[in-house]
């Protein structure tokens, strides 16, 4: 079982439990020193976090590193709703077979993402739902099961759950306060002009990674 | 010829009380983005957005990592030649903030937090955040915010009185206080359009469309109450209104330019 995996347990083990004991806020068992070239940065589960804030992975640390892969890092098992009747797929395409309509308002739990598509569990099912048709929500919220857990589990792909942002609290945002009463830092500016990257620079990149111009029209309005 | 037209209507503005018909005759033949932006030139808009971005780094500077500065310059760039302002000084940034949030400001600067850059999965997804930010300058927005407050609140006539060809003074009441700009709701349909071309620029540049509705999904896991996303709930359409709004004007066209794996590895600080 690897990390991710117990992590996740844990997590949602947690949560099962909060009802009835306090979870401790300890630490997590740090992870075995991974085998990728990635920095072995240990999660933050911040400790003074409530327990049921605690669901989602711990490695979206705002300074969490993880293994990354051409693949997106799976997510963190966040509920959702189907927003409109869709199609539950057996691979993430519009030609994979169908498994299963989803009505709109069926609940899914999320497991993986790529592209357009995500992995969920619902109702029992696993499959590939569009991206596009499903909202998820924030923890608290029709939290997941034990039994839609361990199915999500089931489906992880041993990927680190970076890309989820965990719940804390005492963590402030920016103010309007502070942002009008700002005064233009000139140094800090000048900085960042300094950074800017030159078309050859941008160019080379994107050949590297075989980015390639596409001609893509714009998109109207839809029509309401 | 533009110039020759603008000095035209230049003339007509002044003084010939009767010159409405002609000078809306005159108004139809300068493409919109243009005739919106009437008497302020792209150095004003330039040095307008240089100064709110000025601000909003007193607050929040930038992360002290010049290889992550580097490579989402390097990132928007490449998505920015594509748009159609290629040729604005675009300037990229991760501010140090736990906010999770994005900015631009008129004439090409785009910050990201580093609590929104925290979340991101794949270069995918940071381009389809910066795409959204390059879209709105593109498209003008907060400057079009900022002229039409400017002349609400002051009028035309007064304005000209007392910049009298000063542009720095123009730019110094348009952009007023410190970095408040960012604190501004644009028009909702302003963002829902960001969106749009958002997703288009980063397909454009060979990146999935799926980047930033990906992002928007994943925003929508933190509780609309968290400190964190306060100003961005303040500013924009709710993450679901923005999904469902890309989901009726994606369908499946965009299928076919998904290809999860394009670009290259996030940089990770």
């Amino acid at each position: 079982m690897n990390y991710t995996v117990m992590t996740f347990l844990r997590t949602s083990l947690c949560v099962v439990a909060a009802a009835l004991v306090a979870c401790s806020d300890e630490q997590p068992p740090r992870p075995p020193t991974p085998r990728t070239e990635a920095p072995a940065t240990a999660p933050d589960t911040r400790s003074g976090a409530p327990p049921d804030t605690a669901r989602a992975a711990p490695s979206a640390d705002d300074r969490g590193a993880a293994p990354s892969s051409a693949r997106e890092p799976a997510l963190a098992p966040a509920t959702g709703t189907v927003l409109r009747e869709t199609e539950l797929k057996r691979e993430p395409s519009l030609n994979a077979p169908t498994l299963a309509r989803l009505p709109a308002g069926a609940r899914v739990v999320a497991a993986d993402r790529e592209g357009g598509w995500l992995r969920v569990v619902s109702d029992g099912r696993e499959g590939w739902v569009r991206l596009l048709h499903v909202s998820l929500q924030p923890p608290g919220a029709g939290a997941a099961s034990a039994q839609e857990l361990e199915a999500v589990a089931k489906l992880a792909t041993g990927r680190a759950g970076t890309g989820n942002i965990v719940s804390t609290t005492g963590i402030r945002g920016l103010r309007e306060e502070q942002l009008r009463a700002a005064a233009p830092n000139e140094t800090e500016v000048a900085r960042l002009e300094s950074y800017a990257a030159t078309a050859e620079a941008a160019n080379v990149h994107a050949r590297k990674h075989g980015l390639e111009r596409r001609d893509v029209a714009e998109m109207p309005a839809p029509k309401r | 010829m533009r110039a020759l037209l603008y000095l035209l209507l230049g003339v007509l503005l002044v003084g010939v009380a009767d010159a409405q018909s002609l000078r809306e005759k005159l108004l139809e033949k300068i493409p919109e983005s243009e005739r919106l932006l009437l008497g302020l030139s792209e150095q004003d808009e330039i040095r307008a957005g240089r100064k709110a971005t000025a601000s909003l780094l007193a607050i929040a500077p930038l992360v002290e990592d010049e290889a992550l500065q580097r490579y989402v310059n390097t990132v928007g760039r490449w998505i920015a030649m594509g748009s159609n302002r290629p040729d604005l000084p675009w300037r990229f940034g991760v501010i140090d903030s736990a906010d999770v949030n994005a900015f631009s400001a008129p004439g090409g600067y785009v910050l990201v937090t580093r609590g929104l850059y925290a979340s991101l999965g794949s270069e995918a997804e940071l381009a389809g955040v910066l795409a959204h930010e390059i879209a709105h300058v593109v498209e003008r927005h907060q400057l079009e915010l900022l002229r039409e407050t400017l002349l609400l609140e002051e009028g035309r006539e007064a304005i000209a009185k007392a910049v009298r060809g000063d542009r720095q003074e123009l730019v110094r009441r348009l952009i007023g206080t410190g970095a408040e700009l960012f604190a501004r709701r644009l028009d909702q349909e302003a963002e829902f359009e960001a969106d749009r071309l958002g997703v288009v620029l980063a397909a454009r540049a060979g990146y999935s469309p799926y980047g930033l509705p990906a992002v928007l999904q994943k925003i929508a896991t933190l509780a609309p109450a968290d400190d964190r996303v306060q100003l961005l709930y303040k500013t924009h359409p709710s993450p679901e209104a923005r999904l469902r709004h890309l989901d009726a004007a994606m369908g499946s066209a965009f299928d076919r330019y998904d290809r999860p794996a394009a670009g290259g590895k996030l940089y990770r600080p």
